[in-house]
This record gives structure tokens, C-alpha cells and sequence, in this order.
């Protein structure tokens, strides 16, 4: 379970965070939704140890991990996994070598197991045969694929997904969220997912979360927010020009 | 003068003092990141694990991928100061002193300077390059989410080749030089073998040696440090890596030229 | 297979690389691993005005070793002379600080003498001639003609 308590952040005197408050529960698909630049991608790199916050706290498995030096913030961090909104494959690397690498680097494994777990994990996202070529020369939606099983292939507790399908086409999408949960449903991973995308908000998530101007303005499962009485939220999920947000 | 200093500071001489307050803050803050960035690679020099692989891939592109260009540079540094050398030494009748002004000449300062310049225009635009756009996509933070170290995988192996490549680099650029100088000096101007060679070996001494190579040693910690650092803090997509490129490149080169001052200052 | 290779190449890099600075080192910084075939001896002079260490010893302008050190001694340039072992040098020999060309480089030039004995490591020669200097020898000239 992760706790967010009151997290503050500010840029060169601009509060991009303003006292976050949020539960994310063990087990549970929690979705953070909101306008672009409302501070989604601040919060996630709060979540995953990158950024530290001016105040509050993050308690994680019930250890705050804002308080902890880099070193014993390793361990909670082996516990993520992220995948990222251009998939951030390594681009000197094949495929292979980019699911591989994590193993390589920080388990004790060998390189036989390795190269069997990686084929293993290839052959779930349906990309056999094409370990040998480099990111730079698969499409967007194989990319986000093979950076799934990279963040996969460790078995974390949590997966961070920003903007998991933003750019596919509806098959490719539906692929995506198809393997997100049969991967999530055997490992009993928490999975937090920041999304523009309302239809998939709407199907994959067991709570939705509406970040605005740098607070969590409402929270619930999805039927709870599509009646939502707030009218930022309303507005958001329609995409109405008119309302309290002027885009103008 | 920018645009934007015009609005914020008031009018007149007020305005122009604020203007060069304000690029001075920027230089100190700079040349502080740059510090704190050479203390953290520091500290992961003995960090494990050492990844030996990844210094020998580094020394590999930085050092016999120069090699070409390392030995082509050389030679003609060695023949143009070879002909230069010799029409300024016959005016006072001195051309058996060609060979000194040669192996001196490139010994301790040129094959140093003209070595790093193009190892750093090869090795450390390319660094500055790879490390930026890793940063922009992202592929530097991923390395943190997987707690792997960015600095330590990516910047220290490419820092601690550069140091152990460009001594080697340059002591290869010096003989070819030498041994270029020794063509056209016996071949196109003239001069014996014996009086070139013998001129060559007896105007240095091991001093002289031991110098360019710390200068090496220095240049290539400096060209790696700046190309890593500018590569590093790379922002702002394709034209935030294409300016970061060209400003490590340029800062590089002129540091290279302003520690090359001091350390032969200090050397002789 | 791939990294194999260019661990191959990378090693012999390095030692080309280890092999330039080692010639450089040995034969043109004269530094050496052939020092324990010398001798030292002194010799002391009014002036080395130009000499550098490292420049050469010669005896009828063969080259049979090396100038070490030069320090000051009670107002004299003491220099300390590396000598090739197997050449013997008469304890009655005359050390000259010469000039190879008009405006060369310095070397000493010794002269050996018809003593029968011969200076041997730590000795030093009594002899010495000082360098001369062109600014002296033009004005003699110059002055001379009027």
C-alpha cells in the first residue's frame, strides 16, 4: 500500500504539488487523471524516489521513503517497476538486451536462465523472432511491449504505467491493457497508471484519482467519478470546451 | 543585450549592472554544478560493481577509434613543423637542430593539445551526444527507476577511459610525429639521418616526456569531465542535445588551451 | 563473441600505446634502464651559460654519455657528468663546454689527457674550459676591426 501525505512541491516559486492526499491500495489499478501540466508526471517521479518533496511524506509498505537516504532507498525502489510514455528502451540495445539488461545488472543469475526468461517474456508480448533488432527499428506499440516485459520481467510489487497507450491505434491499446492485466493479475501487482485516455480509465481502473492545479480533487472507483458532482471533474470527462477550466 | 533583462531591471546603468550581475550568478552557478558533478563521480569510482566491461567498450570507441585520426593529424603536425622548422633554423645555419625543434615541439606541447582537440572532437561531441539524448528520452531516468546508478553506469567508465586512453593516444602521436618530421626532413630538405635523429633523442629529456604525458592525463579527464557534464544536463529535445554538443566541444577545447598554460608553467 | 573481439582489439591498442610511450621514454627521454652502465664524475665551471641537462658528452665529437645535474658549488657551475662504462677518461683531461654550430645547442667536449691514471665513479675533472659566449667573441670582432 502506498499513503501520500500532504506532498508539496514547488519549482523556482511555482507549487506544482499543493498537498497531495492519496491511498493507493495492495492489489488495486489506481488511476491518476488530469490536465496536461497539472503536475501527474511530478507526482509520479515522487512516487518512484526521484524527486524529493519540499514537505510531506509517501509512506510505502509503511516506510516513508522521502525521509530515506539514496542507499535504503534502493530497496523500496527494487520493488518498482515503470513503464514509460516513448517506452525509454535503451537505444544501443536490442530488444533482448533491453529485457535482459535488469537481470543481467543486478541479479546473480545466469546468462543461460537470463536469455530463458527473456525468451519466456518475448514470447508472452508475441514478439518472438525479433530479439535481435533495435528499438529504433519496431513500431511505438511494440516498443511500449517490449518496455513492458523489461519493467515486468524483475516481478515488481508496483508498476508505474505514464500514459500507457497515448499514440497507439484501439487494437494495439487493447493488447496493451490486455497484457497489463494477465500480467498483473498472476504477480498480485499494484499497478498506478497516469492516463489521458477516459475509455481506459473508465475499463482498467478499481479507483480513479483527478489531480487539478496540484490537488487531488476527487477520488473513487470509476462509476463513483463518472457521477461525480464536481464540475471540474464533470468537464474533464466529457471534454467540454465549456465549464470552470478556460482552456482560452 | 536580451530582450527580457529590459522589462525586469529598471532603467539605464541600473539595468546594465543587473544585466552583467546576473551572467556572473549564472557563470558561478555553472562552474558549481560542475564541481558537484566531478564530486559524485568520485564517489562512484569505487562503488561496485566496477563494470571493467564498460571501461573497455569506452577505451575501445575513444581510444582505437581516434587511432586513425590520431596518427593522420600527427603526421602532418610532424611535417609541417619539420618545414617550418627548417626554413626558420637556415637562416642562422642551424638546420642540424631540426630534430629538437621537431620532438620538442611536439613532445610537449603540440602532440598534448592537437591530440586532446581531436580526441575531443571525435570521441567527446559523440559523449556529450549519447548522454543528451539518453536525458531526453528518458532512458537516464529509467536507469534510476532500476536503481542502477546513471552516473556510475553511463558517465565514470567514459571518464576513466578517456583518462587511460589519451596518454597512449598521444605518446603514438609523438612518434609518428617525430618519425614524420624525419621524412621530410631527410627525404624532401635534405638533412642526415644521423644529425636528425641524433638532434631529436639528445634535445629531451625525461621531463619533457613525463610532462606530456600528465598533460594527457589532465586533458583527457577534462574533455570527458565537460562532455559528460554538458550531456548530462542536457534539456529541451534535438536542440537542447545539438547546443549542449557544440558547448561542450567549445568549453572543452578552451579549457584544454588554459590548463595547457598553467601545467606548462608549472612542468618546467 | 562480439565483445570478445573488441577486448582483443582494445589489448592491442594498449600495448601499441604502451610501446610509443616506452620508446619515447627510453630513447628519446634518455631515461634509463641502461643507467647502470654509466659512471658519474664532476667537473666544475666559471659558466654552462645554456647547458641543459640531458645534453651530450663528447670526446672528439663522439658522443659517450650525458650531462646529469648542474648546481651551483661556491659560485661555480658544478656538473655532474654520466660517463658510458668501457670509456676511460685520463684523471688529466680538459671538460669544455662547446657549441654545436653558430647558435646550437650546447654539449661538453672533453679532451683527454696523457695521465696514466684513469677517473673512475665520484672522481671529478680538475680541467675546465667555460662556455663561450657569441656575445663576447662578436663584440671582440667588431671592436677589433676599428
Amino acid at each position: 500500500m502506498i499513503e501520500i501525505i500532504d506532498l508539496k512541491k514547488s519549482f523556482n516559486g511555482q507549487e506544482v504539488l499543493r498537498g497531495v492526499n492519496l491511498t493507493i491500495n495492495k492489489g488495486e489499478t489506481t488511476t491518476i487523471i488530469g490536465r496536461s501540466g497539472g503536475g501527474k508526471s511530478v507526482l509520479l517521479k515522487h512516487l518512484i524516489g526521484v524527486l524529493r518533496p519540499d514537505s510531506g511524506s509517501i509512506i510505502v509498505d509503511g516506510e516513508d521513503i522521502t525521509k530515506m537516504s539514496n542507499k535504503e532507498l534502493v530497496k523500496v525502489k527494487r520493488k518498482f517497476g515503470m513503464v514509460f510514455q516513448f517506452a525509454a528502451l535503451f537505444d544501443s540495445m536490442t530488444v533482448l538486451d533491453n529485457i535482459a539488461f535488469q537481470m543481467r545488472e543486478l541479479s546473480a543469475m545466469k546468462e543461460s536462465e537470463i536469455l530463458a526468461q527473456a525468451g519466456e517474456m518475448l514470447k508472452r508480448i508475441g514478439m518472438e523472432g525479433m530479439e535481435d533488432k533495435y528499438p529504433d527499428e519496431i513500431s511505438g506499440g511494440m516498443a511500449k511491449r517490449v518496455g513492458l516485459a523489461r519493467a515486468l520481467v524483475m516481478r515488481p510489487e508496483y508498476m508505474f504505467f505514464d500514459e500507457p497507450t497515448t499514440g497507439l491505434d484501439p487494437i494495439v491499446e487493447n493488447t496493451i491493457h490486455q497484457l497489463m492485466m494477465t500480467c498483473t493479475a498472476d504477480t498480485t501487482c499494484t499497478d498506478i497508471v497516469i492516463s489521458h485516455n477516459i475509455g481506459e480509465v473508465m475499463k482498467i481502473s478499481d479507483k480513479v484519482a483527478m489531480l487539478h492545479e496540484g490537488e487531488i480533487i476527487d477520488s473513487g472507483t470509476p462509476d463513483e467519478i463518472a457521477e461525480s458532482d464536481n464540475s471540474v471533474v464533470r468537464q474533464f470527462l466529457t471534454g467540454s470546451p465549456d465549464g470552470p477550466i478556460q482552456i482560452y | 543585450m536580451p530582450d527580457k533583462f529590459k522589462s525586469n531591471y529598471g532603467a539605464g546603468r541600473v539595468r546594465f549592472l543587473a544585466y552583467i550581475g546576473s551572467v556572473s550568478i549564472g557563470i558561478l552557478r555553472e562552474m558549481g554544478r560542475m564541481m558537484l558533478f566531478f564530486v559524485q563521480f568520485l564517489g562512484t569510482i569505487c562503488q561496485r560493481p566496477l563494470r571493467l566491461r564498460r571501461i573497455v567498450m569506452e577505451m575501445h570507441f575513444i581510444g582505437v577509434k581516434s587511432l586513425f585520426v590520431i596518427i593522420l593529424v600527427g603526421s602532418f603536425a610532424g611535417m609541417v613543423l619539420a618545414l617550418q622548422g627548417y626554413y626558420a633554423l637556415r637562416v642562422f645555419g642551424s638546420e642540424a637542430l631540426l630534430g629538437s625543434a621537431v620532438s620538442l615541439g611536439l613532445v610537449r606541447e603540440l602532440g598534448p593539445v592537437l591530440g586532446a582537440l581531436m580526441v575531443g572532437a571525435r570521441a567527446g561531441s559523440a559523449m556529450t551526444a549519447e548522454i543528451g539524448i539518453m536525458k531526453i528520452s528518458e532512458q537516464i531516468l529509467a536507469l534510476d527507476v532500476m536503481t542502477i546508478n546513471p552516473l556510475k553506469y553511463l558517465v565514470t567508465p567514459k571518464i576513466i577511459g578517456a583518462i587511460l586512453v589519451l596518454p597512449l593516444l598521444i605518446s603514438i602521436f609523438d612518434v609518428v610525429g617525430i618519425f614524420s618530421g624525419y621524412a621530410v626532413a631527410v627525404g624532401l630538405l635534405g638533412i642526415s639521418h644521423g644529425s636528425y635523429m641524433d638532434a631529436a633523442t639528445s634535445a629531451l629529456v625525461f621531463q619533457d616526456v613525463s610532462g606530456g604525458l600528465v598533460k594527457a592525463v589532465v586533458f583527457g579527464f577534462i574533455l570527458s569531465w565537460v562532455c559528460c557534464y554538458k550531456g548530462y544536463n542536457c534539456e529541451h529535445g534535438a536542440k537542447g542535445v545539438s547546443n549542449a554538443t557544440t558547448e561542450a566541444v567549445v568549453m572543452a577545447s578552451v579549457l584544454i588551451f588554459v590548463v595547457d598554460y598553467f601545467l606548462t608553467s608549472f612542468l618546467l | 563473441m562480439r565483445q570478445h573481439t573488441v577486448e582483443v582489439i582494445v589489448g592491442a591498442f594498449v600495448a601499441l600505446g604502451l610501446v610509443a610511450m616506452a620508446y619515447l621514454a627510453v630513447s628519446f627521454g634518455n631515461v634509463g634502464f641502461l643507467e647502470k652502465n654509466i659512471y658519474r664524475v664532476s667537473a666544475e665551471f666559471d659558466s654552462t651559460a645554456g647547458l641543459r641537462s640531458g645534453a651530450r658528452v663528447e670526446i672528439a665529437g663522439v658522443g659517450i654519455g650525458s650531462v646529469g645535474s648542474i648546481d651551483l658549488k661556491d659560485y661555480l657551475a658544478s656538473v655532474e657528468l654520466k660517463i658510458n662504462n668501457g670509456v676511460k677518461i685520463p684523471d688529466d683531461s680538459i671538460a669544455a663546454v662547446r657549441t654545436n654550430g653558430l647558435i646550437g645547442e650546447k654539449v661538453i667536449s672533453i679532451v683527454p689527457g696523457g695521465s696514466e691514471e684513469i677517473l673512475g665513479d665520484g672522481d671529478s675533472i680538475e680541467d675546465t674550459e667555460s662556455s663561450v659566449s657569441i656575445e663576447e667573441l662578436i663584440s671582440k670582432y667588431i671592436f677589433s676591426e676599428k
